[in-house]
């Protein structure tokens, strides 16, 4: 027995001494952003890119057909010099190359950097407007097929030609691009002002089919911005948002998560003579969508709002008055419901494309009626009713603003 | 040594219950979500619930059927009721599909792990690591088995609820909506998606000798059923409602995706999928001993063996090539898939058959 065991141990020193899965971090080049082009757009960074497997090439794609794939490498070793206050060298190094696949690129990729590629850190994924139009549902399947990609990567659109210059620009808060996008998003999301998508909720939208939107992204010289977004109807890109429009949208899907709306100059209530701008400060959003059926099935919606908030900032003298909060509340009110139903019109009108989920609300409710709409033709007809309901819940930390005895207003 | 798979073992009710529950659960817990969304889609609670309420009713006939024979195994009392010949064909060809079954589970955990975990790791290595594993619980004997599956219980179930709490926030019960919209047919399929990953129901038939309080099988199995249609069938909806129907039916795992697709608030725990497949893990090697120990103590009844735990040996490497015949994943799962419904129906049919033949022979 004492034989065998030993053998047994002997056998198993040689099989668990090691492990094929052992990484050593420092021997791995770690993604963190990507940006996905159309091999036909330019090549901002003056590299040879890698070409595809010239032993088994296939036949061949349709000229820009091909996708060309920049990356940032992270070098984790000039990092700690940085903070340690030496050295001068990048903390990134940007690659590039085209390919028939995404798995493709980075393989040949690996051939140039000497480690195999990891990306588990993967921060953020751009797409250039050019392959967000050809549609997007091919460029996901490697990221669905991967078991290290996180679905808390962010993605965004670049408007046509602009995205290879987004690994170029070096932000002055954080050397590291691609985390310096993934903090502006999430920053900008916080006062509304861009749209917001996750690589998990990509691929749900795109499995159902539904219409989306990812955040806009416009580099320029050492910063970059995140406004407005990318409409995508199933997996194409259909137009562009801006903005405001991107308010009425966060109000209709109910991820308004803050920000603010100005409205005036309109009169105080107490004197007509006088006019007032006012900032209204978004605490709080809700939104309930209910559709309805007529008798001749004829398909309507009634889009609820109701927020909570502050006044942010006043301009001119005003009294600071009961009547002057309804006067505010309603000014407000007519506010949101403009941002509402501009956004709705060009959704219907424009682009035809139900980013909203009316759909899926009346699926929910009335299946029957929805399996029998081809919503494609449905939605530009459709009537939307709009309700806001908006309540003024503090004034801040200062009463009426009185002009001051040195004031000869 | 306590080489016994034989009759020595003793096991409690609560072991029963929890072996019930593993054996329901084990691999399942991280595919079945794909096969219950493709079948059933927005009505997968109502499969869930109908598969569960069959396992259920299968149970109680199983614990019928082996109450009427305490103190005797199934492969014993199956030559009472059906004869020597008949009777030993029914349990070899039980014991042959549970084979089956396990050869295609080890493949899955291969294949799982593999495709998750140990990337670079050659799936060999992976399973006969795993069947060495169940090899050596099974050497020791049943009550290994029994007190294995009575210590991870609390871990899992600690484990489960943590996953489920943190996932709340990404939940869309307006998933499960519209109800019935494409009638009964879709919920039926479902059901036997579940009735067929489901064989926990099968174990008082074959563990009721074994037990304590043999007139417990029934009652404690059913506790096991209970256990698995609120916890593993909790967990088997979560990738429906957080994915929708579309996506979870396209996933291989869409279970074990859940883990990269929530987070917690802060970027806390950013790997929440190794504590998924820890879960996962440890349920699959439970329900593969369970599952093992049953081909085992089967084929070792119908040989006369006294001491089973050689013959769990000599099994590992039919289970081991077993497991390496399909070609590819797909052929695993469509094996897999057709051995769990054969399963279920042989077992239904068998033990609605000698609930007859007792039935009649009382009579006589």
């Amino acid at each position: 027995m004492k034989k065998m065991l030993i053998l047994g141990l002997l056998v198993f020193s040689l099989i668990l001494s090691g492990c094929w899965d052992m990484i050593d971090v420092e021997k791995v080049g770690y993604v963190t952003g990507l940006v996905i082009q159309s091999s036909s757009e330019k090549n901002q960074l003056g590299q040879k890119d890698t070409s595809p497997d010239e032993t088994n090439p296939g036949p061949e794609l349709e000229e820009g057909e091909d996708y060309r794939l920049t990356m940032q490498i992270i070098l984790p070793q000039n990092i700690a010099a940085k903070e340690g206050g030496g050295g001068g060298e990048k903390p990134v190094w940007v690659l590039s190359g085209t390919g028939k696949t995404i798995f493709e690129i980075m393989r040949g990729i690996t051939n140039r950097t000497g480690r195999p590629l990891g990306i588990s850190h993967l921060r953020t994924i751009i797409l250039s407007e050019e392959i967000a139009r050809k549609g997007i549902m091919e460029v996901m399947d490697y990221f669905t097929r991967r078991y290290d990609v996180g679905y808390q990567s962010d993605l965004f659109v670049a408007p046509s030609g602009l995205a290879g210059k987004i690994m170029e620009v070096q932000p002055e808060i954080e050397k590291i691009n691609a985390i310096y996008l993934f903090d502006l998003i999430h920053q900008a999301v916080k006062v509304s002002k861009s749209a917001h998508i996750e690589l998990g909720d990509l691929f749900m939208n795109l499995r159902d089919g539904t219409s989306f939107v990812i955040p806009r992204i416009v580099p320029g010289e050492n910063e970059m911005l995140v406004a407005g977004g990318a409409v995508f109807k199933k997996d194409r890109m259909v137009g562009w948002l801006g903005e405001s429009d991107l308010h009425g949208y966060h109000w209709v899907t109910g991820q308004m998560q803050g920000g603010m709306v100005t409205v005036g100059p309109f009169p105080c209530p107490d004197d007509p003579t006088k006019y007032a701008v006012l900032t209204y400060d978004i605490t709080e959003a809700k939104r309930r969508i209910r559709p309805h059926v007529s008798s001749d099935g004829k398909v309507s919606f009634t889009v609820n709002i109701s927020t909570e908030g502050n006044i942010g900032e006043i301009r001119d003298t005003c009294q600071l008055d009961q009547p002057f909060i309804e006067v505010a509340e309603k000014e407000v009110t007519r506010a949101i419901k403009e941002q509402v139903e501009h956004v709705l019109l060009k959704m219907q009108q424009e682009l035809g494309a139900d980013i909203f989920g009316f759909e899926s609300e009346l699926k929910k409710r009335y299946p029957g009626v929805a399996e029998m709409l081809d919503w494609n033709a449905e939605f530009p007809n459709v009537e939307v009713a709009v309700h806001v309901k908006v309540f003024i819940r503090r004034i801040g930390l200062a009463e009426r603003q009185t002009p001051p005895p040195w004031s000869e207003r | 040594m306590g080489y016994s798979l034989a009759r020595q073992p003793r096991i409690s009710g609560w072991q029963m219950s929890v072996l019930v529950f593993f054996a329901g659960s084990h691999i399942n817990i991280v595919f079945t979500s794909r096969y219950l969304a493709a079948s059933a889609g927005p009505d997968s609670w109502l499969s869930l619930l109908l598969g569960y309420a069959v396992a259920a009713g299968l149970i109680i006939l199983a614990g019928n059927l082996s109450s009427r024979f305490p103190e005797k195994t199934f492969v014993e009392y199956s030559n009472t009721l059906a004869g020597s010949l008949v009777g030993r064909f029914i349990s070899l060809s039980i014991a042959l599909i549970f084979l089956g079954i396990t050869a295609m589970q080890v493949r899955h955990v291969g294949h799982f792990i593999k495709s998750t975990l140990l990337i670079n790791t050659p799936m060999e290595i992976v399973i006969v690591a795993m069947l060495l594993a169940v090899a050596y619980v099974l050497r020791h004997g049943l009550t290994t088995v029994t007190r294995l599956g009575e210590l991870l219980f609390p871990i899992f179930i600690v484990s489960a609820l943590f996953m489920m709490i943190i996932s709340i926030p990404s939940l869309q019960f307006g998933r499960f909506t519209p109800l019935l919209s494409k009638g009964f047919l879709p919920v039926l399929k479902g059901g036997l998606v579940i009735s067929s990953a489901t064989l926990g129901y099968a174990l008082p038939l074959f563990f009721a000798a074994f037990m304590l309080r043999p007139e417990e099988s029934m009652s404690k199995g059913i506790l096991g059923i209970v256990l698995t249609t609120t916890l593993t069938g909790s967990l088997l909806l979560f990738p429906i409602a957080i994915f929708g129907v579309a996506e979870a039916s396209y996933r291989v795992y869409p279970f074990a995706d859940v883990g990269r697709f929530i987070g917690l608030p802060g970027g806390i725990l950013e790997r929440i999928d190794v504590l998924l497949a820890f879960l996962v893990m440890m349920a699959m090697f439970v329900g593969l001993t369970i599952y093992f120990a049953l081909v085992v103590m089967i084929l070792a009844r119908i040989l006369g063996l006294k001491e089973p735990g050689l013959l769990a040996l000599s099994l590992i490497p039919v289970v081991y090539f077993l497991s390496l015949r399909p070609g590819n994943f797909l052929v695993v799962e469509d094996w897999y898939k057709k051995l769990s419904v054969v399963g279920f129906a042989w077992l239904s049919v068998t033990i609605a058959f000698f609930l007859l033949l007792a039935l009649i022979r009382k009579r006589v």
